[in-house]
């Protein structure tokens, strides 16, 4: 179901006053009308565009159509309406720029120059840190170990690993943070 | 013909007037779809008012002007009855704008018949 569409059908007073009333019990279209002193046709047309968008549902009782709220829909929380399906494109365009970052500053494995821009020395210190095995301790001595082969001033990729929140010392004893 | 003249574009520049600030009204108060249906039903009357006075300028008898006018009663409203039945085969939300032009024409046609009887029947 598209949000985008949820939330311009929502965007209504008088679809949210159909949909207060619905909440209450189901109803047909000229109970509606007379509850909320508009035009049958005005009715018709917002159930329409609320069935259109799933918050409605309707079933024939007879010669008339009974109109009730999909609870499904409702009961959704504010954070999974506001989700939307792009956010896989989005990923793909965040990885497609971490790769570009690594393959920049990354030669043979070996990081020449930190980045400057904070962003990127991110994702190079997060390359870094897949150096680490999550749960073991280390000294101090075993994290410069791993981390000269990366840079020359290990020292700094040690502070900016724990600074930027990579790596916890607690005295003298290093692990990875997850 | 004067006295009907006078009330059909009295009437209809006072519907839609009324409209405009129904239209208003209702986008103020969150309700931006009925006052797309109101802007709707002002474009009706604002066609019929146009083919009404359209219809004065190029006709010299009044059962001329009135088969002219009612003429546009008949075209004008034919697409939308197309429309209308497609909507309603696809269920598409359409169907509810289309019938509102027609009911709309319709109102504007059985005003302008009634006028009529009054004024030029007798």
């Amino acid at each position: 179901m598209n949000n985008l569409k949820l939330f311009k059908v929502l965007s209504d007073k008088s679809r949210l006053l159909i949909l207060n009333s619905l909440l209450e019990e189901s109803m047909v279209v000229e109970r509606l009308a007379s509850r909320l002193g508009l035009a049958i046709s005005t009715v018709s047309f917002h159930l329409k565009k609320l069935e259109d968008s799933g918050l409605v549902t309707s079933k024939k009782d007879q010669y008339y159509k009974q109109y009730s709220v999909n609870r499904e829909i409702l009961d959704q929380t504010l954070s999974d309406l506001v989700t939307l399906d792009e956010n896989p494109l989005m990923k793909d365009r965040d990885e497609a720029y971490r790769q570009k970052v690594i393959a920049t500053f990354f030669s043979d494995g070996v990081c020449d120059q930190l980045p400057v821009q904070k962003k990127k020395r991110i994702i190079v210190l997060e390359e870094i840190a897949k150096a680490f095995e999550s749960k073991k301790q280390y000294t101090e001595n075993e994290v410069d170990k791993i981390l000269k082969p990366y840079h020359h001033d290990h020292c700094t990729l040690r502070r900016d690993l724990v600074d930027y929140g990579f790596l916890s010392r607690n005295n003298g004893v290093y692990k990875k943070i997850i | 013909m004067t006295q009907l003249t006078e009330n059909y574009q009295t009437t209809l520049t006072a519907w839609i007037k009324e409209s405009k600030e129904t239209a208003k009204k209702l986008e103020k108060d969150f309700k931006e779809d009925e006052a797309n249906l109101e802007k709707i039903k002002l474009n009706v009357y604002d066609i019929f008012l146009k083919m009404f006075n359209l219809s004065l300028k190029k006709t010299e008898s009044k059962d001329a002007f009135k088969s002219m006018y009612l003429k546009f009663h008949k075209t004008i409203p034919k697409n939308w009855h197309v429309a209308r039945d497609k909507a309603r085969e696809k269920e598409s939300i359409d169907f509810y704008i289309e019938d509102l032009k027609i009911k709309t024409a319709n109102k504007i046609e059985s005003f302008f018949l009634s006028e009529w009887d009054t004024h030029e029947q007798s």
